[in-house]
């Protein structure tokens, strides 16, 4: 086949030329150019950082290694050379000639001669060559590339230039490897098994054949010599043969083979390393005792001393209410009028290097949202983030026929993957979520809801943050607020109290480095923190609240990202009555895992951060708390003191009342002050009407927290795509 | 579409955070103000027994609450405004920081401090620099009848704290558009409210301050309603809590609006009376209002400083509700000296904003408010001996000059000793709180007092009706509820009831079976 290279090949002055236009070294390796000035003797130590067979396929060299910075010298000026050594690297530009004759100084034996008939190495005349891409094609490709990082196979991919099966197909030549058509491949179970899963999942790897003594795998990348090690070990010291595949049809079969072990992972992956954690069972057999223990005495105490037994039940869950209501408080006025939360200057925003952008997982569960799904897509379209960086999976329960036909006919982009979710229980978020994790390409992984309308430099903004939040945050939650807000009653309040919630508490908590829980959707993670600590909790229908206690309890922070997520407020009782009901059941069913072990908890937290538990998290039973509250004073009012009196002792009706008013005046302080934060001017007035949403609050609440002792995992879907045109 | 936006008031954080170095001399300010006032009070209090009666009657509450025959909150009563006993609960937990007297002074430290830090921090926030501030916060601060409330721990100190921490806020809003600083003003006069109903009338002028302010910057409606209704939220959640727990409570949700205008005896007012009485006051107490009204409507009207309009306001009404309370209420009480602070805080700050903008006048608006306020410190120190409606000051003021012992509490602490000498059960002496705080306080036995609050009205009053069998002992005091349900029970001719001790305006009487 005739060839025409698309770049030909530099002369020296040429690509010295080049190479100062882009700010590039030129070095000269030859050492018969020993007296030119940009002469450098080859490192035998860095040498040796690339295998023979990576340098002499990717046409590089380590030529140096100082400061804990592998120097790479190529011809490519725009060679991507982050996945050959896991230093930090530098690119230097050299001619083909002095790099071949460096192999053959380093590596020994003459420079062996391109085939006659064969394209140069490169992939872009490959692709040309095969007509899988034109030459313009591939210079476009060449010139994001320069911007912004990536290999020229997925820049071409990400385009929509050239299927990404032909990439496969063209790189395996490149690297003198056999293609894998994963689509077409149907290992069989004894030969997958040879390699376990969790290591199949970690080096992307499905095996497809295997023999004595050999065994071959389809992976999406060329392996290191350590990866193929622990293959061969892991499969009983075989010798590992390697074939390229199409990454998409890579994870595709990936899937398909493990899909009962994923099921399982997505299920139990929590529990199965940490029960304790695991909100698989409700109550712990301690705290059934103990339960059971309480309501013992308290029957006992309500038939021998009824007014005692009330007195102190009511003193005790009347001073809880002061008390969280006091310190919820305090927090939201400390955070009034300020900031909170890390802010990224647009001038940040814009010096940071595409290059060096890490691949962002974008995990969106959905579950009956065909009818929101076009917005969707237009909004993760939006975000401004290098496509070939993103790996955007939309988790679809394999049920929910009419989401997975809605996406299937928006021809998805190759950014975004459909992953279908196993049906199986708990059929809950978080489940998807781990079902969605498990192969997660990102290095920071995201979760959006399907109403969700992230500002486009959200991804950028969370990087920027992390790199100057520290190592210890694994976790960066942006604001939420409702873009519906001011369509009606439900909307205002459900707005004044995310406004509460995002932009007062949660930043006075991340500013305090104390324990938070977590929004149900914009919390960007460190996808590898994430998977040490077990992933999401399937079985918790607050997933996001429960994760945010166990990052804090493993040493871990979270900090709030100044940045705002638009999502719909629900507008409607029934929906609105649901959404709650199941935070409150979440909120719930996350104290009793973490109080387990009280002591342990406490010691981990510390007692700053034990409050801050108690008093926002257990915040959730101040609602649940004030409602027999408000029904005794509410009685008294209705009925008059004379028959109530002789039941319940005035110190009950006292402590009921200083409950009640103490929730609501909170409450009415804490949404006046979240409406005036946001600048919802217009809700201030509703929020005076807080008083009639707690008591829609706390019947929420007690439906939520009597759910728990038969559908604790039920999973109340909250509705969307209700809001009016107008309001997109 | 309707997306929220952030305030486009919220400055930027650096600009707001004080530096560690100007926090902790603010800090070491508080200290040694807290330290001068509850020094000097302790003197005056526990060494020349230089007590105020409202003072003495908020703490015995207070130790009711913890050390009564029946422990709790409601012990406060609902019919004085409660937030100056409650402020003591904390302190009176321990019975003898209030047998002895000494939780006053302390009490009276703390809210000083408060007024003079947050005093500062308003001036600071007018613009004037540290030079400027500290003569006039020190002038202020020395000032006789100030000092009077800060050193006996008088219901006023509180409130004058608190009015301190409203205005702060509220000029630290007018400056900044801050909303914390908005919210914080609105929580701060609510709590004033509740230390004295008649800050009512200064919050509704101050929601209105604050909505002209707005409206003259031109913003939009929403934003004026929403940062007024946000302003006055707290102020009128703390008065329907007020009332509901009244009503839950004591079975009056409005008892308390309808004490504030029965507390003492009438007075027999006209409303020439009153107005006269009020320029007396103004004149002896507070001749730096003066001053700040002319500045702030003379100098700033023609720019529409709204602020400026509205501060102005704050004094008026100030001083006009508590002439219009005293004829309406036919008291003396809104017109007494404890009125006298709270005006001259105010102008103070009046004065202070004025100054903002002054220009060329900004020096002589600064000499003429130190004079005034140097003046007023002299007549301040002549109305604490001659002004005619007082509660304590004239003692106070003859114990710092003389030195000597004023025995303000030698009546109280004598009837107080005959009630402990009778060994008195629980709940078996018969008192009305409202006059006999003293003597419950220095009986060092507050759990022998069958209280109003502490007892419930019913039965309270079945036992001032018919005591024998309920109690074994009444204490009366002159003019209290006892006094008034039974005639002639001071001059020993109460039939029932044999009188076994009696000390200035007390009698302590034994139940005759």
């Amino acid at each position: 086949m005739q060839q025409t290279p698309i770049v030909p090949e530099p002369s020296r002055a040429a690509l010295r030329r080049l190479a100062l236009q882009l700010g590039l070294e030129f070095v000269t390796l030859d050492p018969a150019r020993g007296g030119e000035p940009d002469y450098v003797e080859i490192g035998p130590l860095a040498a040796s950082l690339i295998p023979e067979a990576v340098c002499r396929s990717r046409r590089v060299l380590a030529i140096a290694y100082r400061d804990g910075v592998v120097t790479i010298a190529s011809p490519d000026p725009f060679a991507d050379v982050r996945d050959l050594t896991d230093r930090p690297a530098r690119v230097v530009a050299t001619t083909a000639e002095d790099l071949e004759a460096a192999f053959a100084r380093v590596f020994g034996g003459a420079p062996a001669p391109a085939p006659a008939a064969a394209p140069s190495g490169r992939l872009g005349e490959r692709l040309v060559a095969a007509r899988a891409a034109t030459g313009e094609q591939v210079a476009v490709a060449l010139a994001l590339q320069a911007r912004a990082g990536g290999r020229v196979g997925e820049l071409l991919v990400h385009a929509g230039a050239t299927a990404e099966r032909d990439v496969a197909v063209a790189v395996a030549e490149q690297l003198d490897l056999p293609f894998a058509d994963a689509d077409a491949a149907q290992p069989d179970a004894e030969t997958v098994a040879l390699v376990p899963e969790r290591l199949a999942r970690a080096l992307r790897v499905v095996p497809l054949a295997a023999g004595p003594g050999w065994i071959e795998v389809a992976a999406a990348e060329l392996l290191s010599e350590a990866q193929r090690d622990e293959l061969a070990s892991a499969s009983g010291g075989r010798d590992v043969r390697l074939r390229l595949a199409a990454p998409r049809a890579l994870e595709a079969l990936l899937r398909r083979v493990h899909a009962a072990e994923h099921a399982t992972l997505a299920r139990s992956e929590l529990f199965g390393r940490f029960p304790d954690e695991s909100a698989a069972r409700v109550l712990s057999p301690a705290q059934r005792h103990a339960g059971a223990a309480l309501v013992v005495a308290a029957v006992v105490g309500l038939l021998t001393e009824p007014a005692t037994t009330a007195t102190i039940v009511l003193g005790a869950a009347s001073s809880f209410v002061v008390a969280a209501t006091a310190y919820r408080l305090a927090l939201a006025f400390g955070a009034l009028g300020r900031g909170g939360g890390l802010a990224v200057s647009p001038a940040e925003l814009a010096a940071l290097d595409e290059r060096r952008l890490p691949t962002y997982t974008v995990l969106v569960p959905l579950l009956r949202e065909a009818a929101v799904l076009g917005r969707l897509l237009a909004a993760l379209t939006a975000l401004d983030y290098p496509r070939h960086r993103l790996d955007i999976r939309l988790l679809v329960e394999a049920d929910d026929a009419e989401t997975l036909a809605a996406a299937q006919r928006a021809d998805l982009p190759p950014h975004v993957t459909l992953v279908e979710v196993p049906p199986g229980a708990p059929r809950t978020k978080p489940r998807a979520l781990a079902y969605g994790l498990l192969l997660a390409r990102g290095e920071r992984v995201v979760v959006y809801d399907a109403e969700d309308r992230p500002p486009p430099d959200q991804l950028k903004a969370a990087v920027a943050a992390f790199a100057r939040a520290g190592a210890r945050v694994a976790c960066l939650q942006a604001r939420l607020a409702p873009f519906n807000a001011e369509r009606g009653l439900l909307e205002r309040w459900f707005a004044a109290d995310y406004a509460v919630q995002f932009d007062l508490l949660l930043p006075a908590l991340a500013a305090r480095r104390l324990p938070l829980p977590l929004g149900g959707t914009s919390n960007h993670l460190v996808t590898e923190r994430l998977v040490e600590l077990g992933g999401w909790d399937p079985y918790n229908v607050t997933e996001d609240a429960d994760l945010g206690i166990r990052l804090h309890k493993a040493g871990l922070r979270t900090a709030v990202l100044d940045s705002t997520t638009l999502e719909e407020a629900p507008g409607e009782l029934g929906n609105w009555m649901r959404q709650r009901s199941r935070w409150s059941k979440g909120h719930v069913q996350t104290l009793l895992v973490h109080l387990r072990h009280p002591a342990r908890l406490a010691r981990r937290l510390g007692a700053r951060g034990s409050l801050a538990f108690a008093f926002v998290l257990g915040g959730a039973l101040v609602p649940v708390l004030a409602a027999p509250f408000w029904l005794l004073t509410t009685l008294w009012f209705l009925a008059g003191p004379g028959w109530l009196r002789d039941v319940f002792p005035g110190a009950v009706f006292h402590l009921a009342a200083v409950g009640a008013l103490a929730g609501t005046v909170g409450a009415l302080l804490l949404a006046v002050a979240g409406a005036l934060q946001r600048g919802l001017f217009g809700s201030v007035r509703h929020a005076l009407l807080a008083p009639l949403a707690w008591g829609l609050v706390s019947a929420a609440a007690w439906r939520g927290v009597l759910q728990l002792p038969a559908r604790a995992h039920l999973w109340e879907k909250t509705e969307h795509g209700r809001d009016r045109p107008e309001d997109t | 579409m309707a997306v929220a936006i952030a305030p486009r008031t919220i400055p930027s954080v650096a600009a707001r955070q004080a530096a560690p170095a100007a926090l902790a001399l603010r800090a070491v300010v508080a200290l040694g103000v807290a330290a001068g006032y509850g020094l000097l009070g302790a003197h005056l209090v526990l060494g020349l027994d230089a007590t105020a009666p409202d003072a003495l009657d908020r703490l015995a509450r207070a130790e009711l609450v913890w050390h009564g025959a029946a422990p709790k909150l409601a012990a406060l009563g609902f019919g004085a405004p409660p937030l100056s006993g409650l402020a003591l609960v904390p302190l009176a937990v321990v019975q003898a920081l209030a047998t002895s007297l000494a939780a006053l002074p302390i009490f009276g430290g703390v809210c000083g401090a408060v007024a003079v830090v947050a005093l500062d921090r308003t001036l600071a926030r007018c613009g004037l620099r540290a030079l400027r501030r500290v003569p006039l916060v020190a002038a202020f601060a020395l000032n006789p009848l100030v000092a009077f409330q800060f050193t006996t721990g008088t219901p006023a100190a509180l409130e004058l704290a608190l009015l301190a921490v409203a205005l702060r806020g509220l000029v630290g809003w007018a400056n900044h558009a801050d909303p914390r600083a908005l919210l914080g003003a609105g929580a701060a006069f609510a709590a004033a409210v509740l230390t004295r109903y008649e800050l009512a009338a200064w919050a509704l002028v101050a929601g209105l301050l604050v909505a002209a302010a707005l409206a003259a910057r031109g913003a939009p409606r929403d934003e004026i309603e929403g940062s007024a209704t946000a302003f006055l939220a707290p102020a009128v959640a703390a008065i329907a809590v007020w009332t509901l727990l009244s009503a839950v409570i004591a079975h009056a949700a409005f008892g308390w609006a309808r004490d504030a205008f029965d507390a003492g005896p009438p007075a027999g007012l006209l409303a020439s009376d009153a107005a006269r009485r009020l320029g007396d006051l103004l004149v002896q107490a507070s001749p730096l209002a003066f001053l700040a009204l002319a500045a702030l409507l003379g100098g700033r009207a023609p720019r529409r400083d709204a602020v400026a309009a509205g501060l102005a306001a704050l004094i008026a009404v100030g001083a006009t509700a508590a002439a219009v309370h005293a004829y309406a209420a036919d008291r003396t009480g809104p017109l007494s000296l404890a009125a006298g602070p709270p005006l001259l805080l105010a102008s103070l700050a009046g004065a202070g904003w004025a100054q903002r903008g002054a220009g060329a006048r900004r020096q002589l608006l600064w000499v003429a408010t130190l004079v005034l306020l140097v003046a007023g410190g002299a007549t301040a120190w002549r109305a604490l001996e001659r002004f005619p409606y007082q509660s304590g000051e004239r003692a106070w003021a003859r114990a710092l000059r003389t030195g000597a012992d004023q025995r303000t509490t030698a009546a109280a602490g004598a009837i107080g000793r005959a009630v402990r000498a009778t060994g008195a059960g629980r709940a078996r002496v018969l008192a009305d709180e409202a006059g006999s705080g003293a003597a419950i306080v220095l009986s060092e036995r507050p759990a022998a007092f069958l209280t109003h609050a502490g007892a419930g009205d019913a039965r309270w009053r079945a036992a001032v009706r018919a005591p024998a069998g309920r109690v074994d002992y009444v204490l009366a005091a002159r003019g209290d509820a006892i006094d008034r349900a039974r005639p002639g029970l001071l001059d020993g001719r109460n039939r029932g009831l044999l009188v076994i001790a009696a000390a200035g305006p007390y009698v302590l009487a034994r139940v005759l079976r």
